[in-house]
C-alpha cells in the first residue's frame, strides 16, 4: 500500500546522507503524506491528484537535507561535555595508578599487612585504573565523516594520527628525560637507592597527565 | 498577502509550541489546526515545519516519540517540554508587546 507514495519520498531524499536520521526523517514525512493523501481522497480527489497535491504541500527541502549533512556530527557542546568526560576518567585512573604504590608502601610499612595481600590490593586498584582507561578510549567520540567522500577520509585519518603522534613524542621524551634526571639527583642526594625507583613509576603518572593537558588545550 | 506569510513564517515556532501545548501532536495534524484556525487563510510548507521541529528539539523545548502505527509509516509525535511552556510564555509577551507599539506607530495618527 501507498508505495507511490514511498517512491516520491525516496526521490525527494534522493541527495541526502544515508544515515539513521535521514530514515527517521523519510518515515515521518511519508506519515504525514499518507496522512494528508487520505484527507484528499476523501474529498474526492483522484488518486493522481491527491499524490501531486501531497508532495506539493511538502515545499522545499533542500535546507532539510542540507541540515541532514552538516549535523551528522556531535554539536560543539556535546563534544566539550565528552572531552570533560574523557579528562575526568583519565585523571582519576591516573591518581589511582599512584596511589596503588603508595598504598603498597602504606599496607606493608605502616599497617604491617603481609607483602602478598598488599601486592594484590596494588594490583587491584591498578586494574581498576587500567579498565577505566580503556572504557574511556572506546566510548570516546571521534571526528565522524560529514560525507563519503575522499576528502572527507583522508580529514578523519589525520586528525587521529600525526598530530597526536609528533606531540606525544615530544611530550614522551622530555618527561622521561626529566624522570632520569630528577631519579639520579635525589638517589645521590638521600641515598635512597632502595626506594628511589618509584621515580619511575611516577614518572609514567606524571607523563600521562601532561600528555593529557596537552590534549585538553587542543 | 506575502508580507503576512512572512511574519507568520518568522513565528512558526511559537506557533507550534502554542500547539503543543495544548495536546500532543505531529507534523500533518499541526498543518490542519493552523489550517482550519485561520480559515484556510494560511497553509504552512510541511518543509518550514520539519525545520522548526528540529530547531525546537535541539533546543529541548520539545520532546519527540514514535506513534505505533502498524500500517503504512510511523508517525512522529511531539511534545512540549517545561522549556518550551516558559518559551511559549516569553514569546507571547513579546508579541502583544510588538502589536501594541507597531500599532501604535502605524495606525495612530498625530
Amino acid at each position: 500500500m501507498y508505495e507511490k507514495l514511498r517512491k516520491e519520498v525516496e526521490e525527494l531524499f534522493k541527495y541526502a546522507p544515508k544515515t539513521a536520521r535521514t530514515n527517521e526523517l523519510k518515515e515521518e514525512v511519508l506519515a504525514n503524506l499518507i496522512d494528508r493523501y487520505n484527507d484528499l481522497i476523501a474529498e474526492g480527489k483522484s488518486e493522481d491528484e491527491a499524490i501531486k497535491k501531497a508532495i506539493a504541500g511538502v515545499g522545499d527541502i533542500d535546507e532539510l537535507i542540507q541540515s541532514l549533512r552538516t549535523n551528522d556530527t556531535l554539536s560543539y557542546e556535546e563534544m566539550k561535555k565528552d572531552r570533560q568526560k574523557s579528562a575526568l576518567i583519565l585523571s582519576i585512573s591516573t591518581t589511582l595508578y599512584i596511589m596503588s604504590v603508595v598504598i603498597l608502601i602504606l599496607f606493608t610499612s605502616v599497617f604491617d599487612i603481609s607483602g602478598e595481600i598488599s601486592v594484590c590490593v596494588m594490583l587491584t586498584i591498578i586494574a581498576i585504573a587500567t579498565g577505566l582507561i580503556v572504557y574511556n578510549s572506546k566510548t570516546h567520540a571521534k571526528y565522524v565523516k560529514a560525507n563519503d567522500t575522499l576528502v572527507e577520509d583522508f580529514k578523519e585519518w589525520k586528525s587521529s594520527k600525526t598530530k597526536e603522534e609528533e606531540l606525544m613524542e615530544s611530550i614522551r621524551s622530555i618527561v622521561w628525560t626529566i624522570t632520569v634526571v630528577i631519579y639520579f639527583i635525589i638517589s645521590f642526594v638521600f641515598h635512597s637507592w632502595a626506594y628511589s625507583w618509584i621515580i619511575f613509576i611516577i614518572g609514567v603518572a606524571v607523563q600521562k597527565i601532561v600528555a593529557l593537558i596537552f590534549q585538553m588545550k587542543e | 498577502m506575502s508580507i503576512t506569510s512572512d511574519i507568520i513564517r518568522g513565528h512558526t515556532e511559537t506557533i507550534i509550541l502554542a500547539n503543543l501545548a495544548e495536546k500532543d501532536s505531529y507534523g500533518y495534524e499541526i498543518n490542519k489546526t493552523i489550517q482550519k484556525k485561520t480559515d484556510n487563510k494560511y497553509e504552512l510548507k510541511e518543509a518550514t515545519l520539519y525545520s522548526a521541529f528540529r530547531r525546537l528539539e535541539q533546543a529541548s523545548m520539545i520532546t519527540s516519540y514514535w506513534g505505533n502505527e502498524t500500517t503504512g509509516a510511523r508517525r512522529r509525535y511531539y511534545s512540549i517540554t517545561k522549556l518550551g511552556r516558559l518559551a511559549l510564555e516569553q514569546n507571547r509577551i513579546d508579541w502583544n508587546e510588538s502589536k501594541e507599539l507597531i500599532d501604535k506607530l502605524i495606525n495612530e495618527v498625530g
